[in-house]
């Protein structure tokens, strides 16, 4: 079935349209306390929809096999919840063993059947990474434009729209010029701080608080992350921190990244998708450290028509509600949009 | 130091004896399926006292392996949601005694070069039988 037959919702309405990732319940999932079926229904009993995605190696046993049984259920319960499919996350994968960098054709291979499972569901866009080399994306597009389906890889902290990586996917969609070539910006690569409660977590967790106010202060540097994290990393070497600490705080750096919210706009042509990445809010209902107020109406004024898929990661370090984190997202992007 | 899955990876239940073996059931500290070549468990203490990995079979999807084997399985998938078991051989514990498991599991996410997941769990875990 072709994918553009399964979306009429998302192809209708032209503008910003608001929905969900199951992956900001990944507390609720992997605790085992909601499967996948139940998720499901209650975004939907919350009004978290209508856009609806999922992490493929997350939400479904087997993956990229997709059973008959499972596809069938799949639109079964889109249609009984009144959900829309929005994006598949796939995964570009490209050290299945440690070390060891798949070519570009295993690459290729690797992703085409995730390509398939996502046209199969009736996905109209998938989210790759940046881990795979412009090159495999570029040899997949017979595929994707059979399977009329938009693919792009997430621009996510710390990356920026200009980061090297980025520029050669942008060089290579100008050669190909292919409209089902795209790009999925997640709001947290243009952040204004780390969140206080994931500071005040680490803190708890046993962090040393030198370690973490030095990787707090290379954070707010204004050098390219890789140079953040290489000074970071040789400096808690020197100071013989427990591995634990250093993969801790490593994470800090590829969560969120600072970056000007009106960037988005050299690249708003191409954005098929977005992650409205979320960790926290104020009493106001602000973000505490990703700038809606700025970014909605950057997408707004670029004329962005798609998903925002809500997407709570601070059960990175919370034990929260991804379901209240989700509505406290809506509730702001709603009060925003109807501003506009 | 604990992160948000240190908790979760060691369930209440998990510590089994049997005749001159004991099972530990392990969660995986993440939020996807993983390939077993990326899965590392970089240690195991009992009471204490480090197991080495040559005493420990890995065991997924019903296939029970030598630890040392896995690191080759790029086709077997740790999905999400299911429990893997360490079989280690050792000490007969006794059936509701009390000891204190640490385990170490590093991940290496396959889409994420040069990063390694570091989760540590310890917990006091009653054998069951």
């Amino acid at each position: 079935m072709s994918a553009s037959t399964a979306t009429p919702a998302s192809r209708a309405k032209p503008g910003l349209k608001l929905g969900t990732t199951l992956f900001s319940f990944t507390t609720e999932y992997i605790q085992r306390r909601y499967s996948f079926e139940q998720l499901l229904a209650e975004v939907a009993a919350q009004n978290l929809g209508p856009g609806l995605e999922i992490v493929g190696f997350q939400s479904i046993r087997g993956f990229p096999t997709i059973t008959d049984a499972f596809a069938e259920r799949f639109r079964e319960l889109m249609d009984l919840h009144k959900l829309t499919p929005s994006c598949l996350s796939i995964n570009s994968d490209m050290m299945l063993r440690p070390g060891h960098m798949q070519s570009v054709d295993e690459a290729v291979a690797y992703h085409e059947p995730q390509i398939r499972a996502a046209a199969r569901l009736g996905f109209p866009v998938i989210r790759s990474q940046f881990a795979a080399p412009a090159e495999v994306l570029r040899r997949l597009v017979p595929l994707i434009e059979k399977l009329q389906i938009k693919i792009g890889p997430e621009i996510h902290a710390p990356m920026t729209v200009n980061s090297p990586p980025v520029l050669a996917y942008r060089e290579m969609y100008a050669k190909v010029g292919s409209p089902y070539l795209g790009f999925i910006p997640d709001c947290g690569s243009a952040a204004r701080n780390i969140p206080k409660t994931y500071l005040a977590y680490l803190k708890s967790q046993g962090m040393p608080e030198d370690l973490m106010n030095l990787a707090v202060g290379i954070w707010r540097q204004a050098k390219n992350v890789q140079q953040k994290i290489e000074e970071f990393a040789a400096l808690a070497k020197a100071r013989n921190a427990d591995p634990t600490v250093v993969s801790s705080l490593a994470v800090m750096f590829s969560i969120l990244s600072p970056q000007d919210p009106r960037a988005w706009l050299e690249i708003m042509p191409q954005i098929i998708h977005i992650h409205g990445k979320c960790y926290d809010f104020d009493a106001s209902g602000s973000e505490t450290s990703i700038p809606y107020e700025e970014l909605i109406p950057v997408f707004v004024e670029g004329g962005f028509s798609g998903f925002m898929s809500t997407e709570w990661e601070g059960h990175l370090y919370s034990q929260a509600s991804g379901f209240e984190m989700v509505r406290k997202h809506q509730t702001l992007c709603r009060r925003l949009l109807s501003r506009i | 130091m604990d992160n948000n899955f240190s908790t979760y990876m060691l369930a209440d239940q998990s510590l089994r004896a049997g005749a001159g073996t004991l099972t530990i059931a392990i969660r995986l500290p993440w939020y996807r399926t993983l390939p077993l070549s990326t899965v590392r468990v970089a240690q195991l203490r009992i009471d204490g006292e480090d197991v080495p990995g040559d005493r420990i079979e890995f065991e997924i999807n019903g296939h029970r392996r030598p630890l040392l084997q896995c690191e080759d399985l790029i086709d077997e998938q740790w999905f999400v949601l299911d429990d893997a078991t360490l079989h280690v051989r050792g000490p007969d514990l006794k059936n509701q005694s009390e000891h204190l498991i640490d385990v170490t599991l590093n991940l290496h996410p396959p889409y994420m070069p040069g990063f390694t997941w570091v989760t540590h769990s310890s917990k006091r875990l009653q054998v069951q039988r």
